[in-house]
């Protein structure tokens, strides 16, 4: 990686399955360790950079192609970007990954069931009731990503592990150094430093 | 080429092996030993598991591979914390033999928490508080548990509650040798089984022979057990980290410090070097770590860059009182000891111990001497290791940095430019 460039976390997933939640929280982390970091979620770039903007797949794809440029512009500029968009098609993210290059391509992967389940924002009820079209999971694909860096199962995972997972997945691709919180909880901190003290180690 | 059975017994001392071996009490042991196989060698400063076993992973020193003790600090903020595999930057034997597309096993090796991605099996040791966290491939987990294995006994038993204490000792050794039997068959060139057990014991019985004596019994059966398994066309090299040796008494070098007016508090009765004062001038980290409070370097930093040579040499003056009346053996500067990427992060100042006189880094002690609870303490020059039918240099010339090459040499396997290591190997 060119040290003076940042690099691009892509999340995507259905929605509901965890994109938002775990930006937010990844963003805070990488935040902490000293990064400048700017999320593009979905929903606030359809506000803005893609208003008017529909679901048909050419709409959906112009969203996602104007969210990786305006990534690419950041990211040139030393900033680490986190997007937050379902990205359905795998083609358009093979696009940015071969534009963005430092690309890290998170899965958040939920059984739809339990995304139906959360339903965040009350879509997939309207969806299931006929009352909007072209909902991604319901009547609109998802393609799940063949070869994505990291798989976080957030049906299985807590918010916690899933981010842990993608620090570590920085810290080996080189994009983040380890800090000494990378390995223990508190809660295992304090059972290893007890051994340690037990044992006149400390 | 033949593969290697490495089995690492911590912190087991070779005059104490000899000894046992005279009086008869570990017969199959002895039956190992071929003569030029068997030798008494040098453990690293500071001498502690996790540096000692992580320069035996990379065949360097703490300066190449930046691990300096169970404890460490990061200057500037300060922070105190507990360094892992993560601080271990370097590659390991097993990724080493791993890349030239050999198999390694490993179960228990100090430092290797959390596991590394070799190809083959790596479950962490005692760093760990999880088997699910605690393995390669994440798969094996319950494999484990299924067999008993457990990842560390509570050493705190030992002073509340002694016969669950040796209960799981025995467990503990039972579950490792149940690993053996159950992934020996697998596919492997390297296969590494460490037994943490040893050091539990000597810390808390290395004053007790006839305990000491009841536990060795049944570890040699139990190494005659392991090499049932062990199959014939494996080389077998068995060894240690550190000697041991019952403590006389603590020696407290935060007070001393405190004394000699070097090292102050911002209140009266501080429970952590997080209340150092900024005017503080040196501070130390068990065992015998010194640090001196550089400007720019650590967070409140007092003494100017520039007159670092000519502070550090004046605390080297002073400590020399200790050396003279027989408290500390040995005052070393940094650049001494160690070398490479990591220099930086080293103490500044090393203070080798006398065996029998551990040194602490408490902050909260009166006095400059005292006792706690723990028997046994480290020592540098009484590991052992015993590489059957092999001929190692002699006695006390080669430490434990000096073994990875060797492996690599006997497995085939290229060295890598930056392992420093001369090799134990006559
Ligand atoms: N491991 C996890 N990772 C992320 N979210 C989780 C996890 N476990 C539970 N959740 C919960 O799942 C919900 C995910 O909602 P979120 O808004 O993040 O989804 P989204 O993928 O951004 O959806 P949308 O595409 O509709 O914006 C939240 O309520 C969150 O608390
Ligand atoms: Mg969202």
């Amino acid at each position: 990686m060119n040290r003076n460039e940042g690099f691009v976390v892509w999340f995507t997933g259905l929605p509901s399955s965890g994109k938002s939640t775990l930006a937010q929280r990844l963003k805070d982390e990488l935040i902490k360790r000293g990064f400048r970091v700017e999320v593009l979620d979905g929903d606030v770039v359809r506000e803005h950079i893609s208003r008017g903007l529909g679901f048909s797949k050419e709409d959906r794809d112009e969203n996602i192609r104007r969210i990786y440029h305006v990534a690419y512009l950041l990211k040139r500029n030393g900033v680490v970007v986190i997007t937050a968009a379902i990205s359905p098609y795998r083609e358009i993210r093979q696009e940015a990954r071969e534009l963005l290059k430092d690309f890290v391509e998170v899965y958040a992967s939920c059984p739809v069931e339990k995304c139906i389940e959360r339903d965040v924002k009350g879509m997939y009820k309207k969806a299931l009731a006929g009352e909007i079209k072209n909902f991604t999971g319901i009547d609109d694909p998802y393609e799940p990503p063949e070869n994505p860096e990291v798989i976080c199962e957030t049906d299985k995972e807590t918010v916690e592990e899933s981010v842990k997972k993608i620090i570590n997945k920085l810290i080996e691709m080189g994009y983040i150094e380890p800090t000494d919180e990378d390995v223990y909880t508190e809660e295992e901190e304090e059972i290893i430093k007890k051994r340690l003290e037990d044992l006149g180690y400390i | 080429m033949k593969r290697l059975f490495i089995l690492s017994i911590d912190g087991v001392p070779y005059s104490l092996l000899t000894s046992l071996i005279d009086m008869g009490v570990m017969p199959f042991f002895k039956s190992l030993i071929t003569e030029k196989g068997f030798r008494r060698y040098n453990s690293v400063l500071p001498t502690i598991s996790s540096v000692a076993w992580a320069s035996f992973m990379t065949g360097k020193n703490p300066g190449a591979h930046g691990i300096f003790g169970f404890i460490d600090r990061r200057p500037s903020p300060f922070k105190l914390y507990l360094p892992t595999g993560k601080n271990l930057r370097s590659k390991t034997l097993f990724e080493i033999v791993s890349d030239a597309g050999k198999r390694t096993i490993s179960f228990n090796v100090p430092m290797t928490t959390p596991p590394r991605k070799v190809n083959g099996v790596m479950v962490s040791g005692f760093l760990s508080t999880k088997l699910h966290s605690a393995v390669h491939p994440p798969e094996i987990a319950q494999k484990l548990e299924y067999i008993g294995y457990i990842i560390d006994v509570d050493p705190s038993l030992a002073l509340k509650d002694e016969s669950t204490f040796w209960k799981q000792v025995y467990n503990a050794l039972e579950g490792r040798k149940n690993a053996v039997k159950t992934f020996i068959g697998q596919e492997w060139d390297m296969f590494m089984l460490h037994i943490m057990e040893t050091d539990r014991v000597n810390h808390f019985y290395i004053h007790n022979p006839e305990k000491l004596h009841s536990f060795y019994t049944e570890l040699d059966h139990y190494i005659k057990g392991i090499f049932e398994y062990i199959p014939d066309d494996a080389d077998v090299l068995l060894l240690s980290d550190h000697g041991f040796c019952s403590i006389e008494k603590e020696f407290y070098v935060n007070t001393y410090l405190s004394r000699k007016g070097l090292l102050k508090f911002k209140v009266e009765d501080p429970k952590s070097l997080n209340e150092m004062d900024s005017s503080t001038i040196a501070y130390s980290l068990i065992p015998g770590r010194i640090y001196l409070n550089l400007k720019g370097r650590e967070e409140m930093g007092s003494i100017p860059q520039g007159d670092y040579n000519r502070v550090r040499n004046e605390i080297v003056d002073m400590l020399g009182e200790l050396v003279d009346n027989g408290i500390i053996k040995r005052v070393w500067l940094k650049e001494e000891l160690y070398s490479g990427p990591f220099l930086d992060e080293a103490p500044d100042i090393i203070l080798e111990p006398f065996d029998g006189i551990d040194i602490k880094g408490d902050i909260n002690r009166k006095e400059l001497f005292g006792k706690s609870s723990i028997k046994g303490m480290h020592t540098l020059e009484d590991a052992f290791i015993l590489w059957i039918g092999k001929e190692l240099k002699g006695n006390n010339s080669f430490s434990i940095i000096d073994i990875a090459s060797s492996i690599l040499d006997e497995l085939g396997v290229g060295r890598p430019p930056d392992m420093e290591a001369s090799g134990c190997l006559a």
